[in-house]
């Protein structure tokens, strides 16, 4: 797996530097902006997608073809995206908290009281793609999959659309409570692996 | 023992089937599997790494049958499946250290020696990489693990003459070792007439021969006579014959073929092609 993960990680130094820039941008804008759920949601979801998109790299530039010439296990192969996924999400929603934290502070009157249920929003929303997309990618490929990768990042907007016309929807109203979410996402988050690991193998080569 | 043998395997497609497919490959030899472009030989491989799935029929790689996952089967199994799907963001440094973290037993210095004797650019990224420099750096990853069976798909592919021969030297380099064993396809026949010890002619997912090579070039000759003399041989006794203003030219079995009558050595090349025109 180290082998995977490396690899996954040069990739990434070349294609998605400036996905992690843009992700720091909209956490800076979102810290000193008093309507922050779009710029705080775009974030993580956009560091959940990333391991989407190396598998995106890796069907076009015909990685998984090589990858199965490699005394690598299909199981490994899906693990390794999972678990780069997990860091990424644990990353990005590291970075969100903090930057909420320090809005909280600067520009929303110092209440510290939301961030723990925001850290849970922002680590649930991160770890969606991934439980949503993973399998379907797996299974049917790149092109199946962005049928669904439009539909999630639509409800995305259509989310931050609501959240920026009305009150009701922005944080800490999108809080959830991080005992019941992060356990019920972190179950799914498993479930999804666990499913892509049966669907890979059956995958048409 | 067999480094390698398939039985009966079989793969259906719609509108081509690879059918019941017999080969061994004894340990320390190298097999080549001829074929036309699409005659099966990819297919042949993949269904018997289990790469793709078998309509029937069954494989074995050192004895041991593929089934399932054999990802530990392949530590000793060097692959080059045409050029390697590798990301064109990487160079041939990045991709030996990668390697290192898929392989138990990455051998550094015999990546760089054989980069080195390829004349391999490692500092390059893949997509600045030539066709034959992209099959080159498949080939020294393929032999850089300690691989004990070799098996190539076209791996002359996109390669100049003088790299081509530099791989067939590899290759025979590799067989020096009494337990190492290739299989190679091929459509570049005269490549695997220098290598090979056995040969194998696929054609439209069916398997014609596979034999030694030396029993095959004793087996079969070339016949050139005049029309009225050709008549009298045994038709049993021709594979395939040519029609020109010299006269015929015939591809015969030896041993049918009266005594006295002069027979030149057949090229596989010439074989394979009488046996696919006459298929």
């Amino acid at each position: 797996m180290k082998g995977l993960i490396r690899k996954d990680i040069y990739m990434m130094k070349t294609y998605f530097r400036i996905s992690w820039v843009i992700v720091l941008i909209f956490l800076v804008v979102g810290a000193v902006n008093e309507k922050a759920s779009f710029y705080y949601i775009y974030s993580c979801m956009m560091g959940g997608i990333l391991p989407i998109s190396l598998l995106s790299y890796d069907e076009k530039e015909r990685w998984l073809d090589y990858a199965d010439t490699l005394p690598v296990s299909t199981n490994t192969i899906v693990r390794s995206k999972y678990l780069l996924g997990l860091i990424f999400s644990v990353a990005v929603s590291v970075l969100a908290t903090i930057s909420y934290a320090i809005g909280c502070k600067v520009s929303r009157g110092g209440d510290l009281s939301g961030v723990p249920g925001m850290a849970a929003t922002f680590f649930c929303i991160s770890l969606l793609p991934a439980i949503l997309l993973m399998p379907v990618i797996f299974k049917f490929g790149v092109e199946k999959g962005r049928i669904l990768y439009y539909i999630l990042f639509g409800m995305l907007f259509f989310f931050a659309a609501l959240t920026g016309f009305s009150d009701q929807f922005s944080a800490p109203a999108l809080s959830l409570h991080p005992l019941i979410a992060v356990p019920v996402f972190v179950a799914l988050w498993i479930g999804s692996l666990l499913f892509s690991q049966v669907m890979y193998p059956r995958r048409e080569r | 023992m067999n480094a390698f043998a398939i039985r009966g395997l079989t793969k259906r497609y719609d509108g081509f089937a690879l059918d019941s497919v017999t080969l061994e490959l004894p340990e320390g030899c190298i097999l080549g599997l001829i074929g036309e472009n699409g005659a099966g030989k990819t297919t042949t491989i993949k269904t018997a790494l289990n790469i793709i799935k078998k309509d029937g029929g069954e494989a074995e790689i050192f004895g041991q049958k593929v089934e399932g996952d054999i990802a530990s089967l392949k530590e000793d199994i060097g692959i080059v499946l045409g050029e390697p799907g590798l990301s064109g963001c990487l160079t041939g440094e990045e991709v030996a250290r990668i390697m290192e973290g898929i392989f138990a037993r990455w051998d550094n210095a015999e990546f760089r020696r054989l980069a080195d004797e390829l004349d391999l650019p490692l500092t390059k990224k893949y997509k600045e990489l030539s066709q034959g420099n992209r099959m080159k750096l498949g080939i020294a990853v393929a032999l850089s693990h300690g691989a004990k069976l070799l098996i190539l798909d076209e791996p002359t592919n996109g390669l100049d003459p003088v790299v081509r021969d530099k791989v067939m030297e590899i290759l025979m380099d590799f067989t020096r070792e009494e337990n190492h064993s290739v299989l190679i396809s091929s459509h570049i026949v005269s490549d695997l007439e220098k290598v090979c010890d056995y040969i194998a002619f696929l054609h439209n997912g069916k398997l014609m021969l596979c034999e030694e090579k030396d029993a095959l070039m004793e087996e079969y000759g070339v016949l050139h006579c005049k029309r009225e003399d050709f008549e009298a041989i045994d038709p049993a006794a021709v594979v395939g014959s040519s029609d020109s203003i010299y006269g015929v030219s015939a591809v015969v079995r030896r041993d049918a073929v009266p005594e006295g009558w002069e027979l030149s050595p057949v090229s596989l090349e010439d074989l394979f092609v009488v046996m696919v025109k006459e298929a």
